[in-house]
């Protein structure tokens, strides 16, 4: 019996085996060869330094490495990076602009997200009104993705995603007009989503302002004055005659990149906002419609008043002042059965429908259209 | 609460038709009317798929979310992988609604294609994966074009995906299967097919890969079995990528296992699937719906090994019978083998693996369809040395490629080649052995090929020490004594016997014997010329046919004589059955006689031996004439041969005067079954007095092999080449793997096998001891609660007494 001791202890002076056709190796000679192994060291042990262009978060987090968070399993995770990333983007507003490439495509990705709690989607709702304090210009390059996750939430069959969605879109409505105007997908995927039965009831904070950003955004080019201005443009001399500022002339929102021309544009709504087509107006009254009435019958205490005035007063601007109304046949005639409902509502709210009265005066006058 | 749902969306359809198709939320103020499936998607597609019509809007708003979400993914490909599932359910949910909405569905299925085209490699594999999943789904519904789907697919082939790659194949064939068996379109069938065969042209490889298995998979499962699939994967043998052209070369050789031990029962192997029907479904469903015990679990496992051995085995029959189809249906055989024969010679440098596969297949057509490439004799000599890698294989083939055609000359070259290399003292006695089998091999497709010294060289070893060399040489020289016993020694061919000349189909090299008349015929009877005339004898008839079944099943060393007897009698079969009865008797006292007779004279020579031979002919009276071997026949057995009616010349009249029926056929076919068993027995008394049960079975494998060969594709096996009398000594991890092998279907009758586990041996009871109180506490309190009355009255009283200061006692 050896016992492992001594066996060790005998190394040195084992018997050597011989056996045939096996060279025995030269004891005199020396092993030359060398074996070599790396050690990598991992970059997780990398000291982190607090830079100018490099923040911090509270808990020592980078933004990059916060914006990676974002896309991690775990909601806990999540919601802990949507916090990080609050407070450096809070602490240094100035960071927006320059990581908005990196920030959009991470963190838009979750108004879809099902799987968070109340007050994460608060958290994140507030991250998106700090994203939206980027200038227009920088934000011009991410609106589509933007837009497009928002919109595809509207679509989502859970109510509190959908919910979140329509505050989203209601921020970046008020604060990127010019931009979401030339949104093409924007004005239909809202039409569609007031139409639907599963949008938020009327009386819930939000719906209501959002719809008034939403007429706002698009209204605006309406109050555009048809001016008549000759210029003559002299190509052999290189002149030209009149009191023109050419660049204001090509270009209508001063806002927009300088090569944006409306002719060349390709957005077609940058040209004709929706609300100068005829078809396009008859559906958002055929929408607003129900909600309008629901506002003049039920809204006992008068808080939604003013916006249902104003609602009632964006409808029946954009029928009267249609420009293109020869496009579909009977315009008037249509906008104004679609309202009936709302004829029907302030007819039967005596006492207090007196603004609406005044507002609809159209709709309860043109019977005769 | 669904009915109450479904009278208002009736009111609502109503209200609607009066309005345009304007978007309407007339109730804003209300939550949803499917709180329950709002969040539960296949809830909401059962309930939409009850009433499709009334349910549109819901069915519209996930229609929305999925364009939107098209739209973010043309945007932005890359998604997280949450993101991705809600899009593999609403793609479901759409796909499994989509008929009931045509227009939409056309517009789904559009942006699903679209999609898949423009970006299918960058999509995630799960996304893509239920992409295809969906527009599968559609084209079974017929909502799509079969076409655009399968060019959509062979152009996602080329994604790097093994998942997808599969189910995309699979998807294919099902749905030719579909076309084929359900709707038997045969024209959709056709454009499916030259899709197919143009996208096996495909510069892409494995595209055309892809193409190719579609073919192969819709050749072998009978959708399209014809000459022109399988000369389109002919073609795929000089495809430029290996990988193909092993494909095709596989596809002609058949399956791996291929040895042919289990080549004819195929037809027991589908009768029985048709005796028992039951899937495994069917099992597994009537074994969910009963009480568990031991027994059935056991007997369900083993009904769900029966199944799936038994569809192996189907499938592995499936390719095995098409092979043979495939190349006996090539164009072009003779161009086809000198190209792959080209194709090995050239410069270019093939895996072995796949020479040995092209060597393989041009063997085999080589074989099939009696070619002439004779440079692939002389090509395989370099391959024929006994360290050769895989040297069986290419022996095999070396026999495969020969057959009659083939001159003799060019297959002594060969011979001589294995002979030279394998056929020596100084090597193994496994390679002699397998030289010795090959050189049978080669010899009993082209018999015309021995030359008598090389043969008498070879049967030396029949008394070799090593068992297998032996033996493989024994069986050579019976093969020769069956087919050309001139060639061996003279103390080697045993007892002269004549041979049936019929059966030959060759005189000598390129002289085919020709038949005047069916080989057979003469077995039937004279009356049957008057039933050709017209007088039908149902009586006859049936007796001819009652004696050809009696032969049948009677002792094979009378058979000769009863035949003769049989065939003598021409007016009254049925009396002179009874003389037949009583004859065997007689015969075989005199064969026995004639048996002792050998016995005593055990030390004669050969010379008596054939002179007891023909003494015994001479007794036999019923001996036929013998044409080729006048020789051995005495003079003296002439004239009672004269006597009789020679039954060539009545198979020849037989088969000219008359036109034979159906039940002719099945007599001649009956008769000459019988005969190869006379065969069987005939080589048997050759062996003489000397022979060994070893003798005995060589004869017997002899015999079988040759039915073998007549009945399939007349090809050696690799087994023949391999056979070894004695079998190797197993190692000890061969015996246990054996051992372990018939363990696995054992029947545990006697005694259940024993469980493992800590619990194994004690019953409940003593196992609830052992437990922790806790567990067991309620159960003992349940137990004191279901005293009787008298019991509770009794503990009720005692504890009263107690309370009272008294002593509990019985009284």
């Amino acid at each position: 019996m050896v016992t492992k001791k001594k066996a060790r202890k005998n190394e040195d002076f084992k018997k050597v085996k011989l056996k045939v056709g096996k060279k025995l190796k030269k004891t005199t000679t020396t092993d030359t060869t060398i074996k070599a192994k790396r050690v990598v060291l991992a970059s997780q042990l990398e000291e982190k330094v607090e830079t100018d262009e490099n923040p911090l978060s509270f808990r020592g987090l980078t933004l990059d490495e916060l914006c990676k968070q974002m896309g991690h399993f775990n909601s806990k995770v999540k919601m802990n990076a949507i916090q990080g990333l609050k407070q450096i983007l809070t602490s240094r507003p100035d960071l927006v602009n320059v990581h908005l490439r990196l920030l959009v495509p991470s963190v838009v990705v979750h108004v879809s997200d099902a799987s968070f709690e109340p007050p994460t989607r608060q958290n994140l709702l507030n991250l998106f009104k700090i994203l939206c304090t980027a200038s227009v210009q920088s934000m011009s390059a991410h609106i589509t993705l933007f837009l497009a996750h928002v919109l595809r939430a509207l679509t989502n069959i859970v109510t509190e995603v959908r919910h979140l969605a329509l505050n989203t879109l209601s921020v970046l409505l008020d604060r990127y007009p010019s931009l979401c105007r030339n949104h093409a997908d924007l004005f239909p995927c809202f039409i569609n989503y007031l139409g639907s039965s599963k949008r938020l009831s009327w009386h819930k904070a939000g719906l209501i302002d959002t719809i008034l950003n939403f007429i706002n955004v698009y209204d605006m080019n309406r109050e555009r004055k048809m001016e008549t201005t000759e210029l003559k443009i002299d190509f052999e001399n290189g002149k030209m005659e009149g009191e023109v500022n050419t660049k204001n002339v090509f270009i209508q929102n001063p806002d927009a990149s300088p090569f944006d021309f409306g002719v060349v544009s390709s957005s077609k709504s940058h040209a004709v906002s929706p609300f100068e087509l005829p078809d396009a107006l008859l559906n958002l009254a055929n929408v607003l419609a129900p909600i309008i009435s629901s506002i003049v019958l039920e809204d006992a205490g008068g808080q939604f008043m003013i916006q249902g005035v104003k609602l009632i007063e964006a409808i029946v601007r954009g029928a009267e002042n249609q420009p293109n109304d020869f496009l579909l046949k009977d315009f008037r005639k249509q906008v104004y059965d679609s309202m009936s409902s709302v004829r029907i509502a302030i007819s039967k709210r005596q006492g207090k429908s007196d603004r609406f009265r005044t507002a609809a005066s159209w709709l309860v006058t043109s019977s005769d259209h | 609460m669904g009915k109450s749902s479904k009278i208002e969306k009736k009111s609502k359809k109503d209200g609607k038709n009066g309005k345009s198709s304007a978007p309407e939320g007339a109730n804003s103020g209300k939550a949803s009317r499917f709180t329950m499936s709002e969040r539960n998607l296949g809830l909401m597609q059962e309930i939409i798929r009850k009433d499709p019509e009334s349910y549109k809007e819901e069915f519209l708003e996930q229609f929305n979310y999925f364009v939107q979400t098209m739209k973010l993914l043309h945007l932005q490909p890359e998604q997280n992988r949450q993101e991705t599932q809600s899009l593999q359910d609403s793609v479901l949910f759409l796909s499994g609604l989509a008929k009931h909405y045509p227009k939409e569905a056309k517009q789904f299925a559009d942006s699903l294609f679209e999609l898949l085209r423009e970006q299918g490699a960058g999509l995630d594999a799960d996304v893509r994966m239920s992409f295809c999943k969906a527009l599968v789904l559609l084209r079974n519904q017929d909502m799509l074009d079969p076409i655009v789907l399968l060019e959509t697919f062979f152009e996602l082939v080329k994604v790097e995906d093994k998942v997808l790659r599969k189910f995309l194949l699979a998807s294919i064939s099902a749905h030719l299967k579909r076309v084929y068996h359900k709707k038997k379109d045969v024209k959709m069938l056709g454009r499916i097919q030259n899709l197919c065969f143009s996208k096996m042209k495909d510069s892409r490889s494995i595209v055309a890969r892809a193409a190719q298995l579609v073919c192969i998979d819709a050749f072998r499962r009978k959708f399209w079995r014809d000459a022109r699939t399988a000369n389109v994967i002919a073609d795929a043998c000089f495809h430029k990528v290996p990988k193909i052209q092993v494909t095709s070369l596989k596809f002609f050789l058949g399956s791996e296992n291929d040895n042919g031990e289990d080549d004819d029962d195929d037809s027991a192997i589908d009768s029985d699937a048709e005796d028992n029907k039951k899937t495994l479904k069917e099992v597994m469903t009537s074994f969910r719906n009963v009480k568990k015990t031991r027994k059935r679990e056991k007997n369900v496992e083993r009904a769900k090994k029966m199944i799936s051995k038994k569809k192996k085995q189907k499938k592995e029959g499936r390719s095995k019978e098409c092979n043979l189809m495939a190349i006996q249906s090539l164009y072009d055989p003779q161009e086809f083998t000198d190209k792959l024969f080209g194709a090995l010679e050239s410069k270019k440098m093939d895996k072995f693996e796949v020479k040995v596969l092209k060597i393989a297949l041009c063997a085999r057509i080589i074989g099939i369809h009696r070619l002439h490439t004779l440079s692939f004799y002389s090509y395989l000599h370099r391959f024929l040395q006994p360290k050769q890698r895989d040297v069986t294989r290419i022996l095999l083939y070396a026999a495969q490629a020969c057959h009659e055609m083939v001159p003799p000359d060019t297959i002594e070259q060969l011979i001589r080649v294995i002979a030279n290399n394998f056929v020596t003292d100084r090597n193994s006695p496994e390679a002699m052995t397998v030289g010795i089998n090959a050189i049978r091999e080669i010899l009993s497709n082209c018999p015309f090929a021995a030359t008598e010294e090389l043969l008498r060289d070879l049967s030396e070893y029949k008394t070799y020490k090593n068992k297998n060399v032996s033996m493989a040489a024994r069986s050579l020289i019976t093969l020769f004594r069956a087919v050309n016993p001139k060639l061996l020694a003279r103390k080697d061919r045993g007892k002269p016997q004549e041979k049936d000349e019929d059966e030959k189909e060759y005189n000598g090299f390129a002289r085919p014997k020709v038949h005047d008349f069916v080989s057979g015929a003469e077995i039937l009877d004279d009356d049957g010329d008057e039933e050709g005339q017209g007088h039908l004898d149902d009586n006859d008839d049936d007796e001819s046919d009652v004696d050809v079944s009696d032969v049948d099943t009677d002792d094979v060393d009378t058979d000769d004589e009863e035949e003769e007897d049989v065939d003598d009698d021409d007016g009254a079969p049925s009396a002179k059955k009874r003389r037949v009865e009583e004859n065997p008797a007689e015969n075989e006292d005199v064969d026995d006689e004639e048996e002792e007779d050998v016995n005593d004279e055990e030390d004669v020579d050969d010379e008596e031996l054939e002179e007891i031979d023909d003494e015994d002919e001479e007794e036999d009276v019923e001996e036929d004439a013998e044409e080729e071997d006048s020789e051995d026949v005495e003079e003296s057995a002439a004239p009672e041969v004269v006597l009789e009616e020679d039954p060539k010349k009545k198979a020849a009249k037989n088969s000219m005067d008359r036109i034979l029926t159906q039940e002719d056929f099945k007599n001649i076919r009956a008769y000459q079954l019988k005969k190869q068993l006379i065969g069987e027995k005939r080589l048997k008394k050759q062996m003489g007095k000397g022979r060994s049960n070893a003798d005995e079975r060589i004869v017997e494998e002899m015999t079988e092999k040759l039915e073998m060969k007549r009945s399939s594709d007349g090809l050696a096996r690799l087994s023949d080449i391999e056979h070894f009398y004695k079998k190797k000594r197993q190692t000890k991890e061969e015996r246990m793997a054996d051992i372990a092998a018939g363990r696995a279907d054992e029947d545990y009758k006697f005694g259940r096998p024993k469980k493992n586990g800590a619990h194994v041996g004690r019953t409940n009871e003593q196992n609830s001891k052992k437990k922790v109180f806790a567990m067991v506490k309620n159960k003992v309190r349940g137990r004191n609660r279901q005293r009787s009355f008298r019991d509770q009255q009794k503990s009720l009283r005692n504890y009263l007494m107690r309370q009272s200061g008294r002593k509990p006692g019985n009284a």
